[in-house]
């Protein structure tokens, strides 16, 4: 089929399970999934500010589907998830100016692979250390804390930043912390939105465990709190994106067909695994997704 | 059903649709494993209708959109991912209400 405005000739069989097992992984591991529908799309031949334009369109539509699934479920912190919109926001026009500084040089494919592989192998590697450590203080009997405390071999840093008195302190029930600096969260929200707006997708690869072990939110409430933020953050994204020529919204909209059937199976499938397994399994996925862009790098052939 | 039986059914919908629920009504509200998949596989045909029916039909327009205004292709664009997202899950929830009355 062919996609006129990014002028590619893309199989829509492809983007359809593409888009579904993206919204597996977004309703189970509460990201976006751009990770892997980001190299997903640069393999079938998509260019990289269309991917990355295109993701960001394509995840809100998904996002909707997920956030409402685990909103009926409590695992959503509005406060917190409208708080870090407005970080968000800021850091992805910030990312979305330097993929048209890259476009002007000619040098976008290139630079954002780079950076995109080295992001996706330090994500992984970070959470496999510390989910095996968690694990592991489990094996050897760790006392177990309530549900929602979840638990983490690091705590004791977003303990730590937690006290960081840094006014204005705020209050995040749902999340079940008692106080933390406002600033934190935003500062973490903008870092979040820096790379949504350079590498497309949501950031759920980052915001998700910045989430989980800088603020210390809850792994499931964490998970739904990032889809919600991203349905705003993404959908900003998209405008900005769109507006500077970036966007393929039928692509986005095959995708999210996809993605639709997909988020269904990953939210349900979240009940059956508590918070360290679910990191454990988020594991593989960012090295995937590099896998793909390193593919399409250096053999300059793309998968159609 | 009358008009105004209709309205209630919708309104009840709604509000079961966006409503917090607790522990012991997510665990009633779950469908068993056997609806789940028979509302996965219609839901599934529904959205394969509706890509050959529609999105195939939007591809030259889009392209006139995005040529003449960008501003307005990308609301545009925002519209169509939002609606689509809301349509699905609704098409969904209501599926599964179905298959449930049906098959229970």
């Amino acid at each position: 089929m062919d996609f006129l405005i990014s002028g590619q000739h893309v199989n829509p069989i492809y983007l359809m399970i593409l888009g579904f097992v993206v919204g597996v992984f977004g309703g189970f591991f509460g990201v976006g999934g751009s990770f892997i529908a980001g190299p997903g799309l640069f393999a079938a031949g998509v260019p990289m500010n269309f991917v990355v334009g295109t993701d960001l369109a394509h995840i809100v539509g998904k996002s909707i589907v997920a956030t409402r699934k685990h909103f009926i479920r409590g695992n959503v912190d509005m406060k917190l998830g409208l708080i870090m919109a407005g970080g968000t926001i800021a850091g992805t026009e910030v990312g979305a100016q330097a993929i048209e500084y890259l476009k002007r040089l000619g040098q976008v494919n290139k630079v954002v692979g780079i950076f995109f592989i080295g992001v996706l192998l330090s994500i992984s590697a970070f959470m496999a250390w510390e989910s095996w450590l968690t694990l592991k203080m489990k094996k050897k009997g760790a006392k177990l804390r309530k549900r929602k405390a979840d638990q983490s071999a690091i705590s004791n840093f977003s303990a730590r930043i937690q006290r960081l008195n840094l006014p204005p302190m705020i209050k995040l029930s749902a999340s079940g912390i008692k106080q933390i600096s406002l600033w934190v969260v935003i500062a973490v929200a903008f870092v979040g939105g820096v790379f949504a707006g350079f590498l497309g997708g949501g950031a759920g690869y980052i915001r998700m465990p910045s989430l989980v072990y800088i603020l210390g939110v809850p792994t499931h409430v964490a998970v739904g709190t990032d889809l919600f933020e991203i349905i705003i953050s993404a959908s900003y994204g998209t405008l900005t994106h769109a507006i500077k020529g970036n966007v393929d919204i039928l692509i986005a909209l095959v995708m999210h067909t996809g993605a639709a059937v997909g988020a269904q199976i990953g939210v349900t499938l979240t009940q059956y695994f508590g918070g360290p397994r679910i990191r454990m399994a988020f594991v593989p996925l960012p090295l995937i997704g590099a896998a793909l862009i390193v593919y399409g790098l250096v053999t300059g052939t793309q998968l159609k | 059903m009358n008009k105004k039986a209709k309205q209630g059914a919708v309104k009840s919908f709604i509000g079961e649709f966006v409503r917090k629920k607790t522990k012991a009504e997510q665990r009633r509200s779950e469908p068993p494993l056997r609806l789940f998949i028979v509302e996965l596989v219609i839901f599934a045909s529904l959205v394969v209708g509706y890509f050959f029916l529609v999105l195939i039909f939007l591809a030259n327009w889009l392209k006139t959109l995005f040529d003449q205004s960008k501003p307005l292709y990308a609301l545009v664009a925002l519209a169509l991912i939002v609606t689509q997202g809301v349509v699905l899950e609704v098409i969904s929830a209501v599926v599964l209400k179905v298959v449930e009355s049906k098959l229970e």
